[in-house]
């Protein structure tokens, strides 16, 4: 495109700050990565590699236990919020009720919502009504802070398909729950799939909502994290968060590649 | 006749709303209720009676002997919060707009490639984000470590890291708009003879409008409301309104208080969407790859 | 299985439909429409986009709710009836094949839906993929098919539930010029086949005239014309359906003893008994003037522009008042035809036509 030329003669500042922007965003996460393999009881001063921290910390109970609880949470979140989310977007449809929008604007609210609102207001309302702070209040707030986002993939997903589709299965006599069963289900499966792993990651790593409403024997794995950083940078919290930034860009990118030879 | 879903039952939806009401619509309205409660007499919690204290309380100060004053300590950290949430804002619009565009401009192949890049910092646990920085900006950390100065517990730390989290928010919007955008109007306006500020100002500013809108919108909103960035990087010096809800909620045992600061800060988000004229995906969700969103 | 011409199958009775557009302004999608389709009958609606055809169609589907009158098929009421019940079945234009599911799925989808057994589902949809030339690709995904194949499989889907009637939703108007004509043969083969009412509907005059047995014209809502291809080319209702149906022009004049005079040109309607003196409206189509003597002279015209398109010249032709008149000539004259010459203007007396209703008695 001879245009892209000549705006890059003209603005040539786009480019190097665009360079830096990836730079800043990648220097830190690779420093984290670098560090991990530190001999050095230093945390930030490096003494050659080795891997004896990931040792350490893959024997620290603690923190397998945090890891174990997180999981325990996650899935079950992720699973719920995902089929819940589903349930919305096919039962809402597409054109709605002024009633209905205000309900969905709730739904939706954690996604531009600062989360520390929803999370203290769940406390009170937890301790409004005596509910106890559990695995299963925990499980439902985590389910009410990731249907939004599973609601994402799944709605775009029913708007990229020819409504005519669904027009025809009614035509051919089918009631909405045939309709449900047979066409949109199937449709929409990849798309769930997206949710699933996207609410998975969130849930995972959600912070505020949990701290807030966590309770003696329900701490999550970055209220555990949370607790070692506050007490500032150690060879130990290098490795954790090494592994934190690993495994979900490595899972994120292997569903990537997977639904995209799915699609073929 | 009801018009009704074409994809399937409507009640398969009630889960999903019963959850929005249960779980956001009635904590909003506690905490509104709790705003206007008295506080507890031990510990946690409210007694039922109506006050507006909470409020007063946040702007104005009773001491000792029953004199008024305005209570510096609330604003000053509402006053910072916003200060550093604008800065934070300007900086991402100063970085961001450029960085989009230039992945614009980039091949398509190459541009998905950027924008992959782009959000998986997003989608690396925030706590590992942050300490990444602690790690740079510490004591013996590697900024001072080249002759740079210590930053951590600063509020210069917590710009620095409230940039890092919400970079890739400014990033994503306007790129979506910037792909779609014909660069040839730029090139005619250099034909024109318009200077290169003139075409920046005149052409393509305007062009991107709805994409630096959301982008200030959703790096703005969430900023203003952050707490692990502020309490790990900042440090107890630079408390914000995140911290100082937390508080309330915690340390201070102040719920009428604490939920007063989380109405305001509903308030602002309101604010800032109606200013920003926000379209367009929200937040974390613009950080979806497009790939797992629909895929045949 | 043919049993055209037994009464009427489809009733439309005063049919209206109003829907609020984005501005916020009433719009008349349907007004007043009444139309009865015989058992058997192949009718298209024809009209331009937004005339109200699709929205009728779609009514008679059950896609869309009707705000006054009846829809219904013989004894049956339609339009208070769910559209999964309802005895009709459509082909969309964007065919709407379920995407995750074989031909032979997609065909047996709508008899599942009955409850039929599953050794007589086979069967039909066997007949059904036979019917429509498919039974090779039944194991074939919509996405691995072309165009046309995709149009067979939504026909065959529709058929399979031997609807009484069958409605096609401009079902030709994806695919290219050659194809589309051997569709319009294959339909007529398959309605002629099945004996199944079809109601077709289209903006292509030219489709309607070659697949309809009678033709609906549609303006804005309401219905202008009904008739055999013949009757509505011959005999428009309207200046619309006159313009919309080929080419005319239309003159509207004086008329004194059965002629019409309009400037410099006089028409003979010797055909038409109107009182002494009215204003009437006439239409002539192109191929009704002629530049050879024999014929009625209706006086001078200038050629503005000539246009070959091979087995004959169409003519653009003013009057000094600039107004333009579509003429059709052989080719043989086409080299005396210049730009600005003046010729006679001939017409046949036969194919003058006064529009039903354009009569106004000037007494």
């Amino acid at each position: 495109m001879r245009s892209t030329v000549e705006v890059r003669r003209q603005i040539p500042s786009v480019a190097s700050i665009g360079i830096l922007a990836i730079a800043f965003l990648y220097v830190p996460l690779m420093t984290v990565l670098v560090f991990s393999f530190n001999r050095s009881e230093d945390a930030t001063v490096w003494g050659g590699f080795s891997t004896k921290w990931y040792s350490t910390v893959l024997h620290n109970s603690d923190l397998i236990r945090a890891a174990k609880f997180s999981l325990s949470l996650a899935v079950p979140s992720a699973l719920l919020a995902s089929l819940f989310a589903a349930g919305l977007a096919i039962g809402i449809g597409v054109v709605h009720s002024r009633r209905i929008v205000l309900l969905q604007m709730l739904v939706n609210a954690p996604l531009i919502l600062p989360e520390i609102v929803t999370a203290v207001g769940t406390l009170a309302l937890f301790s409004a009504v005596k509910i106890p702070l559990n695995f299963a209040s925990l499980l439902a707030a985590h389910v009410a802070l990731c249907i939004p986002f599973a609601f994402l993939p799944i709605r775009s997903r029913l708007r990229d398909l020819d409504p005519a589709i669904f027009e025809a299965a009614e035509d051919l006599g089918a009631s909405s729950r045939r309709v449900m069963l047979r066409i949109t289900a199937p449709l929409i499966i990849p798309a769930v799939f997206s949710a699933m792993l996207l609410t998975f990651i969130i849930s995972m790593d959600d912070f505020l909502t949990s701290m807030f409403l966590s309770g003696p024997s329900t701490t999550t794995l970055p209220l555990y994290i949370f607790g070692l950083l506050k007490l500032g940078v150690s060879p130990e919290v290098n490795v954790i968060s090494a592994l934190l930034l690993v495994i979900p860009t490595v899972g994120l990118l292997l569903s990537v590649v997977w639904i995209r030879k799915r699609g073929k | 006749m009801k018009r009704k879903s074409p994809f399937g039952p409507s009640g398969v939806s009630y889960p999903a709303l019963t959850m929005g009401l249960l779980l956001i619509g009635a904590p909003l309205l506690v905490v509104s209720l709790f705003s206007f409660l008295k506080r507890g007499s031990f510990g946690s919690g409210v007694v039922y009676k109506f006050t507006t204290d909470a409020y007063s309380s946040i702007l104005i100060q009773t001491n000792l002997i029953g004199q008024h004053s305005l209570n510096t300590a609330y604003l000053s950290i509402i006053w910072r919060s916003i200060v550093l949430a604008l800065s934070v804002t300007v900086i991402c619009l100063l970085v961001g707009i450029p960085t989009a565009i230039w992945i614009a401009l980039q091949k398509k192949s190459v541009q998905k490639i950027l924008i992959i890049l782009v959000t998986i910092p997003f989608w690396v646990n925030v706590l590992a984000r942050t300490y990444a920085w602690m790690l740079l900006l510490a004591d013996k950390g590697l900024l001072s470590q080249i002759g740079g100065p210590t930053l951590l517990y600063t509020n210069w730390a917590t710009l620095i890291g409230l940039t890092y989290a919400f970079l890739p928010f400014m990033v994503l919007p306007v790129y979506a708009v910037a792909e779609k955008m014909d660069f040839r109007t730029l090139e005619a306006g250099f034909d024109l003879g318009a200077s290169g500020w003139r075409v920046l100002f005149k052409v393509l500013l305007p062009t991107l409008k709805y994409g630096i809108l959301s982008g200030i919108a959703v790096v703005f909103i969430p900023a203003l409301g952050a707490y692990v960035q502020p309490s790990l990087l900042g440090g107890n010096k630079s408390m914000l309104i995140g911290s100082l809800i937390n508080d309330q909620f915690g340390d201070s045992r102040n719920w009428p208080v604490g939920s007063a600061l989380a109405v305001l800060l509903v308030l602002m988000t309101i604010f800032a969407l109606g200013t920003f004229k926000f379209r367009g995906r929200f937040g974390r969700s613009a950080t979806v790859p497009q790939d797992l969103g629909g895929v045949e | 299985m043919n049993s055209r011409g037994n009464g009427s199958a489809l009733q439309i009775r005063d049919v209206s439909k109003t829907f609020t557009d984005a501005k916020g302004r009433l719009v008349h999608a349907l007004k007043d429409v009444t139309l009865e389709i015989a058992h058997g009958e192949f009718i298209v609606l024809l009209g331009p986009s937004g005339c109200g055809k699709t929205t009728l169609l779609r009514s008679i589907a059950g896609f869309e709710e009707i705000d006054s009158g009846t829809i219904s098929l013989g004894q049956m009421r339609l339009d208070q009836m769910a559209a999964n019940r309802r005895p009709v079945n459509t082909v969309f234009q964007s065919y709407a094949l379920f995407p995750h599911m074989s031909v032979e799925e997609n065909v047996s989808f709508g008899l599942e839906c009955e409850g039929l057994p599953r050794s007589e589902i086979k069967v039909r949809v066997a007949e059904m993929l036979d019917l429509v030339h498919l039974t090779e690709l039944a194991d074939r995904k919509p996405n691995q098919m072309s165009g046309g194949q995709q149009q067979r499989a939504a026909l065959a889907r529709a058929l399979a539930k031997k609807p009484q009637v069958l409605l096609l939703d401009e079902p030709l108007a994806a695919l290219d010029l050659k194809l589309r004509r051997a569709m319009q043969t294959e339909l007529k083969r398959i309605h002629r086949a099945t004996g199944t009412t079809f109601l077709f509907v289209t903006h292509d005059q030219n489709e309607a005239m070659a697949l309809g047995d009678r033709i609906a014209v549609f303006s804005q809502g309401q219905l202008r014309q009904c008739g055999t291809p013949a009757e509505v080319y011959e005999n428009p209702a309207d200046e619309f359906v006159a313009s919309f149906i080929g080419e005319s022009t239309s003159f509207t004049g004086l008329v004194m003893d059965g002629i019409l005079k309009f400037e410099e040109l006089t028409f003979p309607i010797p055909r038409y008994e109107l009182s002494s003196v009215s204003v009437a409206q006439i239409v002539v189509r192109p191929e009704a003037f002629s530049f050879e003597t024999g014929e009625y002279k209706c006086g001078e015209v200038t050629i503005e522009e000539t246009t070959y398109s091979g087995d004959s010249i169409e003519v653009i032709a003013t009057l000094r008042s600039g107004k333009q008149i579509k003429i059709q000539s052989p080719v043989e004259i086409l080299s005396a035809l210049k730009v600005g010459s003046r010729h006679d203007l001939y017409v046949d007396p036969l194919r003058v036509r006064i529009l039903h209703g354009a009569v106004a008695d000037m007494e």
